[in-house]
This record gives C-alpha cells, sequence and structure tokens, in this order.
C-alpha cells in the first residue's frame, strides 16, 4: 500500500477535482491519491465520474487505475487533525487542495471554507510533513486591478467582484506564508472538452448563462432579443487543456510558483461573439440589441424572462464585462516545452455548447416547436 | 399559499369529474398548504399593526389579516365540496422560518422588512399560486372559482404594500434598501424552496401517495412555476427598486438549488416527500410534493445555477 508517493486531494467530489484526480491516475503511474470528501457520498457514484473520464480519457485500464483513489470521510471544521493517522499510514508527501466554496453569495461560507478550511489544512500539512501543497485558486483571486495580472501574489485590489475572489485571494496568501513549498494553480473560466465538449461541473461561468437561456428563453420565441454582450474577450479554457497545464506545471514548476491558467487573448471570443453563436444555434430572434453596458439597458421594458435572465446573469455579466489581462509566461514556457493546451476558441467552443444542445429536453421542444418558422426564415 | 400546477391532462378544459385520485391528491396537498400561507399570513399582519405609522393604517392591516381569515374560509369550504381532505395548521416547516424571521423584524420595529416579507415577498408567490389555480383550463371550475375570488384580494394586498413601501422609500430609502437585502436572503430561499424541495411531512399528514400524483394531472410543470415566480417576484421588484440594486439579489437565487450538476439524469426520479417516502417516483410524478412540488432533478434548478464562476 505505501508504494508510490501519496498525494492527498480535496474537491474530488467537485468538476476540478475530478479532473485532476483522472490526470494524476493517468500521468502519474506512481501516484496514490487519498480523497477526503464530506459525508453524503455515494463512493461508487463518484468512483462512477472518475471512470468514466478516464474512459473518454482513452484509459485502457480504468478499473486499476481506480484502485490507486481511495475515498475517505472529510471530517468536521476545526477536527481535521484526526486525518493525521490517515495521512501517516498512506505515506502522503503532497497535498492538492482544490475545495473550495463557489457561492458567491455567503459570505460566511466563503470566509469559512476558502480562508478556515485551506488555513487548517495547512496546519494538517505541517504536522505531517508534506513536501508541497498545490492550492487551486482562480485567474480572477486579484480582484479589480487596472494593470496586467501578474503569477505573483496579489496586493489588496480597488475591489472585488465578490467575496469569493477575496476569499481566494487571502488563502493563496495563506498557503504561501506557512512555510510548505507550494504550487498556487490560477485557472480562468473552465469550459468542456475542447474535443467532445463533454461536461460535468455544475452551472458555473459560461454555463450559468446558457442554461439560463435555456430556461427562459426558449419557452416562447422572442422576435427581438436584448444581450449585455460587452466587447471585451472572455478568458475561457478547456479542460483538457486545464489537466494537461495542471500535470505540466505540477510535474515541472519550481517551488513556489504561481502559475496563470488562462487563454491566449488573440484566440479569446468576446461576449458579443458567444451570443451570435448561441442566438444563431437556437433562439434565432429576428433582431439583437447587444449592450456595451449593464446600465444601459431599459430593463424595465424588455419581456420579463429576459430581465430575469439579465438579473440573474448580473453579477456573473458584470465580472465577464471587466477588462480582465493577464501574464501567462509561465504557461506560455510549458506550452513551448511541449504541453499541448487547446485553446477555446469559437469553433472549439461550438462543440461544447452543441453538447449541451444536444441534451436538452427544452431546447428539442423549442425548435420542434419552430421547425417551421426557423425553416422559413431561412 | 403555495403553488403547483394542477391540471387536466393536455387539452380543452374538462369537467371535474373528468379529473382523476392523482388530481385531487394534489389539489388537497396545495390546497393545505394554502391555507398554511393565509394562517402565516393572519399572523404576521397581526403581529405588525402596532408599527403602523397612522389609525388609518392600522386599520386597514387588520383588515387584510381578515382577508387572509376569509381566504382560510373559503379554501376549508372548497376542500368539503371537492371531497378532499385538508389540513388547517401550518405543517411545512418553510412557514415557521419565515415567520420566525418576519418576527425578527417586528422585534427590531423595522417596518420596512415586515411590509417586504408579507406585502412583497409573500404576497407575490400567493398571487404565482392562485393565478395558477384560477386558470380554468388547468384545474376543476370550482377551485378556479375560489382561486379567482382569493386571487383578487392578494393583488390588492401587494398594492397596498407597494403603496407603503413607495412612502417609505421616500423618507429613507437606505433603511428600505437594507431591509430588502435582509429579508431577500432569509426568505426568498425558504418560498421557492416549496416550488421543488420535498414536502416534508404534509403527504403524510394528508394520507396521500405521493407517487400516485401522475403526471396526466399536472401540466404546468415545476420548472415553469419556478420560471414564473422568478419573473413576477422581478416584476414586483422592479415596480419600486433600481435594478442596481435588486439584480445582484436576483442573482443569488441562482444558488438555491444547492449543487445540482449540469446534466442530471431526469429520468431517475426525485425521492418524493423527503425522509418519508423511500419510494423513488417517477419524474414527471415528483411534482407531487412541495408547496406543491417537487421536481426531478433535472427540472429543480431554477434557471441559472449560480454562483460561482471561477
Ligand atoms: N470551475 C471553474 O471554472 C473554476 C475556475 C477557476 C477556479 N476554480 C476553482 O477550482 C476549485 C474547484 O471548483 P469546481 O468548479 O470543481 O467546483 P465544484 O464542482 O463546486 O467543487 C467544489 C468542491 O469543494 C467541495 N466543498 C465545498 N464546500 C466544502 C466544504 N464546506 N467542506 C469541504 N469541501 C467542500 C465540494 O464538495 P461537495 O461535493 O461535498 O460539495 C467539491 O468537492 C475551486 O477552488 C475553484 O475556486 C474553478
Ligand atoms: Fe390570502
Ligand atoms: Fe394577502
Amino acid at each position: 500500500m505505501r508504494a508510490g508517493r501519496g498525494v492527498l486531494l480535496t474537491g474530488a467530489s467537485g468538476y476540478l477535482g475530478s479532473l485532476i484526480a483522472t490526470t494524476l491516475l493517468l500521468g502519474e503511474p506512481d501516484v496514490r491519491i487519498l480523497a477526503p470528501v464530506r459525508p453524503g457520498h455515494d463512493p461508487l457514484a463518484l468512483l462512477a465520474t472518475l471512470r468514466s473520464e478516464l474512459i473518454a480519457s482513452g484509459a485502457v485500464a480504468p478499473e486499476a487505475m481506480l484502485e490507486r483513489l481511495s475515498f475517505t470521510a472529510l471530517p468536521a471544521f476545526g477536527s481535521l487533525a484526526a486525518l493525521l493517522p490517515e495521512l501517516a499510514a498512506f505515506g502522503i508527501e503532497e497535498v492538492v487542495h482544490c475545495a473550495a466554496c463557489l457561492d458567491y453569495f455567503d459570505e460566511a461560507a466563503l470566509q469559512a471554507i476558502n480562508v478556515g478550511l485551506t488555513e487548517e489544512l495547512l496546519a494538517l500539512a505541517g504536522s505531517a510533513g508534506v513536501r508541497r501543497f498545490t492550492y487551486v485558486s482562480t485567474a480572477f483571486s486579484s480582484g479589480y486591478v487596472d494593470h496586467r495580472i501578474g503569477e505573483t501574489l496579489h496586493g489588496d485590489p480597488e475591489g472585488d467582484p465578490t467575496d469569493y475572489t477575496k476569499t481566494k485571494r487571502l488563502a493563496e496568501r495563506r498557503v504561501a506564508e506557512s512555510g510548505i513549498a507550494y504550487l498556487i494553480l490560477r485557472p480562468s473560466i473552465v469550459i468542456g472538452h475542447s474535443g467532445d465538449g463533454r461536461y460535468s461541473g455544475k452551472r458555473y461561468g459560461l454555463y450559468q448563462l446558457w442554461s439560463g437561456i435555456e430556461r427562459l428563453l426558449c419557452r416562447e420565441w422572442h422576435e427581438t432579443i436584448h444581450a449585455f454582450a460587452p466587447r471585451e474577450r472572455i478568458n475561457l479554457i478547456h479542460q483538457d487543456a486545464f489537466q494537461n497545464a495542471f500535470l505540466a506545471g505540477w510535474q515541472q514548476l519550481p517551488d513556489n510558483s504561481i502559475l496563470n491558467m488562462v487563454a491566449a487573448e488573440a484566440c479569446a471570443p468576446t461576449v458579443r461573439d458567444l451570443w451570435v453563436l448561441w442566438l444563431e444555434a437556437v433562439n434565432r430572434p429576428r433582431q439583437t440589441v447587444f449592450y456595451d453596458r449593464m446600465a444601459d439597458i431599459p430593463s424595465r421594458a424588455i419581456p420579463p424572462p429576459q430581465r430575469a435572465l439579465l438579473a440573474l446573469a448580473s453579477v456573473n455579466l458584470e465580472i465577464i464585462g471587466h477588462p480582465w489581462r493577464f501574464d501567462r509566461a509561465g504557461l506560455d514556457r510549458l506550452i513551448a516545452a511541449g504541453v499541448t493546451f487547446p485553446e477555446a476558441t469559437l469553433a472549439t467552443i461550438e462543440i461544447c455548447q452543441n453538447r449541451l444542445i444536444d441534451q436538452s429536453a427544452a431546447i428539442e421542444k423549442f425548435l420542434a416547436k419552430h421547425e417551421q418558422r426557423f425553416a422559413l426564415a431561412g | 399559499m403555495n403553488m403547483t400546477s394542477v391540471a387536466a391532462a393536455p387539452g380543452a378544459a374538462e369537467p371535474p369529474s373528468a379529473f382523476d385520485t392523482g388530481y385531487y391528491d394534489l389539489i388537497a396537498y396545495v390546497v393545505s398548504n394554502a391555507i398554511a400561507g393565509e394562517i402565516m399570513a393572519i399572523e404576521n399582519y397581526s403581529e405588525m399593526v402596532h408599527l403602523m405609522p397612522t389609525t388609518q393604517a392600522k386599520i386597514e392591516t387588520v383588515m387584510q389579516a381578515n382577508e387572509e381569515c376569509k381566504h382560510i374560509l373559503l379554501l376549508s369550504k372548497l376542500g368539503r365540496t371537492l371531497d378532499i381532505g385538508v389540513q388547517r395548521r401550518i405543517v411545512e416547516p418553510q412557514w415557521n422560518t419565515i415567520r420566525k424571521h418576519f418576527s425578527n423584524a417586528v422585534a427590531r420595529r423595522d417596518l420596512p422588512a415586515c411590509l417586504i416579507i408579507q406585502d412583497l415577498m409573500t404576497e407575490t408567490m400567493a398571487i404565482l399560486l392562485y393565478r395558477t389555480l384560477a386558470a380554468e383550463a388547468e384545474t376543476d371550475p370550482r377551485t378556479a372559482q375560489v382561486a379567482a375570488a382569493i386571487l383578487k384580494d392578494e393583488l390588492e394586498h401587494l398594492e397596498i404594500g407597494k403603496a407603503r413601501l413607495r412612502e417609505l422609500l421616500a423618507a429613507d430609502p437606505a433603511a428600505v434598501h437594507d431591509a430588502l437585502a435582509w429579508a431577500h436572503h432569509r426568505v426568498m430561499p425558504e418560498l421557492f424552496a416549496m416550488i421543488s424541495t420535498s414536502c416534508h411531512f404534509l403527504c403524510d399528514d394528508l394520507g396521500i401517495d405521493c407517487g400516485s400524483l401522475s403526471l396526466g394531472s399536472i401540466r404546468t410543470d415545476i420548472e415553469q412555476l419556478r420560471v414564473r415566480g422568478l419573473e413576477l417576484y422581478v416584476e414586483t421588484l422592479d415596480s419600486l427598486f433600481d435594478p442596481k440594486i435588486t439584480n445582484p439579489l436576483i442573482a443569488s437565487m441562482s444558488a438555491y438549488e444547492g449543487a445540482s450538476n449540469m446534466f442530471p439524469q431526469a429520468a431517475s426520479g426525485a425521492a418524493c416527500c423527503g425522509s418519508q417516502a423511500a419510494n423513488r417516483v417517477p419524474a414527471a410524478a415528483a411534482s407531487c410534493c412541495g408547496p406543491a412540488a417537487k421536481a426531478a432533478p433535472a427540472e429543480a434548478a431554477c434557471c441559472a445555477q449560480t454562483a460561482g464562476q471561477a
């Protein structure tokens, strides 16, 4: 059981955590993973998610790979130290911390989980003599700043979109101050696989907008659609690009590195491009009115479903509308050294979009209902 | 004051005799939960009388409480007419939670918060419910008739609340905005939970088998109700507040469903009635629970799932 390197991975029941688990199982044959998850999860269901991702990634012997992973119960806050004997028995050498609260609106939970849990895990890692602590942060942890976002720790910004970015920034600092060697990874917005569009995450980021349109604007046909569509480029990365960059960063970067896992600006589409891509595929309004600024939208005058969508997505839309500019020297070096990083272009994003459309009963119904109208419109 | 969709099989209105047991179980469920909402409304209005600034406003508030009493009587009578068992007490826990928040606002003498909870939020959801029940093509004529009568009062209550809040907004906008944010984060999750989460005890109390409420008797699905509820709530807020104030509040509603996956397996069904029933019911039938209903996982999340982004 002790052969190979032990890695403690948090957040394995979530989207990126499960992708990291499969990446390590596929790319690091001598790694064994101990994955604490909150009580209430069905380990078989979690394994099934990992298995299908392994198979989709071309694994020939997924069962053998999964034998290198063990789920364990995550103790309650304040008692993480209870894991210490298990860490020692498992031979844990590294921690990858991917559990987090992503609820923008729950300030207490953001603080408790993103900062508190990270602090506790750092203490545990210290006691266990862990060699390195990898922290999955976010590209937006800088908060709103007017300069290019570097691959260093952030100072205090002028403001934060939400407490989510603030608490992720604070957690990064705790990691860097811990005295344990660290790697901080900062992905931007992760979307489905560049090849087949598969996506097992929640409705975050772009998926929030897509599923919002699916639920609100696909019940009836809208002749005119009012869209908040700033001309800013939107920074998206595919899950396979994330996985490749994760593995390369984990294997190659020196201790105490910070990696911005972001899209090349030149390839990134604008929010408007994404609206056009979706509306041409699904809603096909006669007219679309684009707005550069949220404040320009006549909220009270637009149809209720469009108004509701705008409000629901408003916080993410505001974030997307900000001109984020990232350094990606670290990633560019990894790419130059041979890492494959499929950029999210309009064509590959369309693959993800089509996957969602193909799986949506609501969209299928909508398109069938308006088949004639759309056929006539050409 | 709960919402559900009650309906004949797709098609035109049918006489009551054409409605099946599933339909009447559903109506019993919805009416019982509506009565619970009305009981809460009586208690809320009665508790806030002393906060009303003028004698005229106190009288009006007592009259509103009285109208809520009438609604309970009307709904009880409807139960007898249709020969369905209805509960005349609060069963689902969300109502008690909302009551507690309301009492807390009263204790702080926070009149804007009281008006927002009762007159804006609860009445908006009551309007959604009674509008759905009053749609003649979807329910039996007696239910539709009673719902239409109550709907008229609830629309009035909403307007009275709005007028009072407009005055308070003119005097102290910051206090009203604070009250809105406070009430929104506490009350709206409870109200929306009732359009999707399990009915904790009510089906048991009524002796209803959740699984018996079949798809055939339901037309307006839960997802649609949630969307309509959201739209109506946004409309109510827009009539009083600047979108700059309300947008972030509404954005937080995308988090209400917790963490559901993007492509859940709709067919697997949802565990109806929480801990009560271990049986899994098909997705469609799952609409039995909740103040109306309980959606299958695929239907459960209102609009955009939320929150997180990166
Ligand atoms: N998805 C993206 O586009 C994206 C982009 C940039 C950065 N990130 C970062 O990536 C990480 C994972 O995000 P994700 O997209 O994978 O989110 P996710 O699918 O929601 O996963 C979150 C994980 O954190 C766990 N968690 C939440 N609250 C917890 C608590 N109180 N105690 C212990 N564990 C808790 C969850 O456990 P349960 O399953 O038990 O809820 C789950 O395993 C986060 O740190 C996030 O900041 C994500
Ligand atoms: Fe009423
Ligand atoms: Fe009322």
